[in-house]
């Protein structure tokens, strides 16, 4: 195994295809960062330029742009509250809102470095499961898929906090969008309203940028000012965001295996993960106030996911030719016109030196995208010290753009319309967002997954040890969340006087 | 467009009231904010109650997700205006704040616009489009939208849509980017 190992490493290191792989990652790096673009679209603009290519160099090239979009796509999430992927939704949770207080430097710092970690830590992951893994991926079956997004969707109370009420109506609004489209169990198109374009449903990308980016754009325009209303550290940011990973790197350690998890199991995807990680690095903590308002561990966690979710990712599609996303599952095709076969035949043999390629252009695409996006970050903060008026046409124009690619539908551009005008309501009238999207990452799975259960094993497919056990788990989570939400944490001033009067006794 | 350069005169007779955003009050203490609460928490016991309505039309296992959601999203959706309705404090989520919320005094806004007229300006980019086509919307709207709402002077108005028209050109050629053409056309 170490001698395949070396021998893989030696087939990365000429230099034609160290090149390919950096052409990868510099077309991972501006597609992560275009928001509404992402893995897939980057893969699939590559899969015609790959044909009679040695497959090495293509294994490079393809691998290289997938493994680092998860990085890149963190520079719009926080700097502009805009998501540049579907994998880094979670972030501008807080990373949004400490780039408003001019600490944008310091959530990117923090944000790559976990991206690394994280990268690597599904690298090895990759590496190490290679005869562990199948287990695992033949033991979840629909139910378990099941019980796992119904895990996810408790995650509502957590990212609800202060409002549950709120959060729970807004989920259901999620899911009723997700609802939107041809029917996954019997093919029939419900809530077209004989649309044609929404026959395949509502893109998540479209639902972020029209949730979160329009509303943005108008607060942006309306107010004149920067995003970033405080000037901020710009040179130590970086150095502090990297020493914030290195201090809670167990937050990383966890969310890097939990997106590893995540990535294994076929049809959950990069959304999931994100939301998942942030949600559990939320419940997690001990101090739970500044989450929303700008904490860094809210950068970090969801960041680490979502890089390692791409190594995971790789085994059930390599091993088991089982894609798990839709960027995996353009991957496959490229190893095919590649004349590489996945499958099992992968872990043996010659097969295993492509493997282990696989596991050291992962590791490398990381390490080199982490130190571009390093290297692009303090020209890309300035950024968020742009007068709102002069960054929203160009937000704007982006966003158009963005949901016309999605199927050149002019039907797209139209609901981004719409979308933006429900998700400024929601601005106005204060109620949560991010359970929305939740609601709707979770709903086309969990549709689909108790359709297969219901009509495969009927309700006994619920009884069975694993699928119990993930609904414990959200039933302890829904305990934790309701707990967190009924015990608001005390003000600062009413902590003070009670010292003072202690001390005056 | 009546705009004022910032150094002239700003008086309180500079924006109508509407177009005044209220600072920071906090939550819940906007009474127009309240109103508009309560009409979409109404609104939205309608939305549910259309979605499950219509969801009677699908068969076998594809109805039972959209009636299962907008059923209880519909539970849900009435629990909530009851309580709007009553005025009770619901909380606030931490990730939320009204966008009424967000500081509007122009601090570093180069030009007093009025408020609706921004708002007019940023709708006007998706009317052009489907008008006019993506390209020369992009042409006719940047430069008018930096120089009226954005205060910028002519020639850099001029300089930032270059840019962003030489942006949109190595989009089109080098990953094939296609563009909307006017609705009319297409």
């Amino acid at each position: 195994m170490l001698d395949a190992g070396l021998e893989a490493l030696q087939i990365l290191l000429t230099p034609d295809r160290l090149m390919w792989m950096m052409v990868g990652v510099l077309l991972g790096i501006i597609v992560g960062i275009l928001p509404g673009l992402g893995g897939v679209t980057g893969l699939a603009l590559l899969l015609p330029f790959i044909y009679g290519m040695d497959p090495y160099s293509g294994v490079a090239l393809m691998i290289g742009l997938m493994a680092v979009t998860g990085t890149a796509d963190t520079f719009t999430s926080v700097l502009i509250g805009v998501p540049g992927g579907g994998s880094s939704q979670a972030t501008i949770m807080d990373g949004y809102p400490m780039a408003k207080q001019g600490l944008a430097g310091r959530a990117l710092g923090a944000s790559f470095m976990a991206s690394l970690f994280g990268g690597l830590i599904g690298a090895v992951a990759l590496f190490a499961a290679l005869p562990a893994v199948r287990p695992i991926v033949l033991a979840m079956g629909s139910p378990q898929l099941f019980a796992l997004t119904i895990f996810g969707v408790t995650c509502v109370g957590v990212l609800a906090k202060g409002n549950p009420l709120g959060g729970l109506l807004a989920a259901f609004v999620g899911f009723m969008l997700s609802a939107v489209g041809t029917a996954p169990t019997t093919g029939q198109p419900r809530y077209t309203f004989d649309f044609f374009f929404l026959t395949d449903g509502i893109s998540i990308s479209l639902l972020v940028l029209g949730m979160f980016a329009i509303p943005e754009i108008i607060d942006l325009a309306r107010s004149g000012n920067p995003i970033a209303t405080k000037t901020g550290q710009l040179r130590s940011g970086l150095w502090d965001g990297v020493r914030d990973s290195l201090r809670h790197k167990w937050i990383v350690v966890r969310n890097s295996i939990l997106g590893v998890v995540i990535g294994i199991i076929p049809g959950l995807g990069g959304s999931t993960a994100n939301w998942i990680a942030y949600a559990s690095t939320v419940q997690l903590a001990k101090d739970k106030s500044k989450f929303g308002k700008g904490d860094v561990r809210g950068v970090i966690g969801p960041e680490a996911a979502n890089n390692s979710i791409e190594g995971g990712a790789l085994i059930p599609t390599l091993l088991f030719s089982l894609p798990g996303s839709g960027s995996a599952a353009i991957l496959l095709g490229g190893f095919i016109i590649l004349g590489i076969e996945p499958g099992p035949s992968l872990a043996e043999g010659e097969g295993l030196s492509t493997l282990l390629l696989v596991c050291w252009t992962v590791a490398a695409a990381n390490v080199v995208s982490t130190a571009l996006c390093f290297a692009l970050a303090r020209p890309m903060i300035q950024l968020s010290f742009t007068p709102g008026r002069v960054l929203a046409p160009f937000l704007l124009v982006i966003c158009v753009i963005a949901s016309y690619q999605l199927d050149y539908e002019w039907g797209h551009v139209f609901l981004l319309l719409v979308l933006g005008l429900v998700g400024w309501l929601f601005k106005y009238l204060s109620w949560p967002r991010p359970p929305l999207l939740i609601g709707f990452v979770l709903g086309i799975p969990a549709e689909r997954y108790l359709g297969i259960t219901m009509q495969r094993f009927g309700w006994e497919g619920l009884i069975d040890p694993i699928v119990l056990s993930l609904f414990a788990i959200s039933l302890v989570s829904i305990v934790v969340s309701w707990r967190a939400n009924r015990r608001p944490p005390k003000p600062q001033t009413e902590r003070v006087e009670k010292v003072e009067a202690g001390r005056a006794d | 467009m009546r705009t004022r350069r910032k150094g002239e005169a700003q008086g309180p007779a500079a924006r109508t009231a509407a177009d005044q955003p209220t600072q920071r009050t906090g939550g819940g203490m906007n009474p127009r904010r309240n109103i508009a609460r309560k009409v979409a928490s109404v609104l939205m016991i309608g939305v549910f109650a259309a979605a499950l309505w219509h969801a009677r039309e699908f068969a076998g296992l594809g109805r039972w997700f959209p009636e299962l959601a907008a059923g209880l999203g519909l539970t849900v959706a009435v629990v909530h205006a009851v309580l709007v309705l009553m005025e009770k404090d619901l909380g606030q989520a931490a990730f939320e704040t009204g966008t009424d919320d967000v500081e509007t005094n122009d601090g570093l806004a180069r030009l007093d616009v009025p408020q609706h007229w921004i708002l007019a300006g940023l709708a006007a980019f998706p009317a052009l489009v489907v008008v006019a086509g993506f390209i020369p919307a992009v042409i006719v709207w940047m430069p008018l939208f930096f120089h009226f709402i954005a205060g910028q002077r002519w020639w850099v108005s001029g300089l930032e849509t270059a840019a962003a028209i030489g942006v949109l050109y190595l989009l089109q050629a080098y990953i094939g980017m296609i563009f909307p053409v006017s609705w009319f056309v297409s």
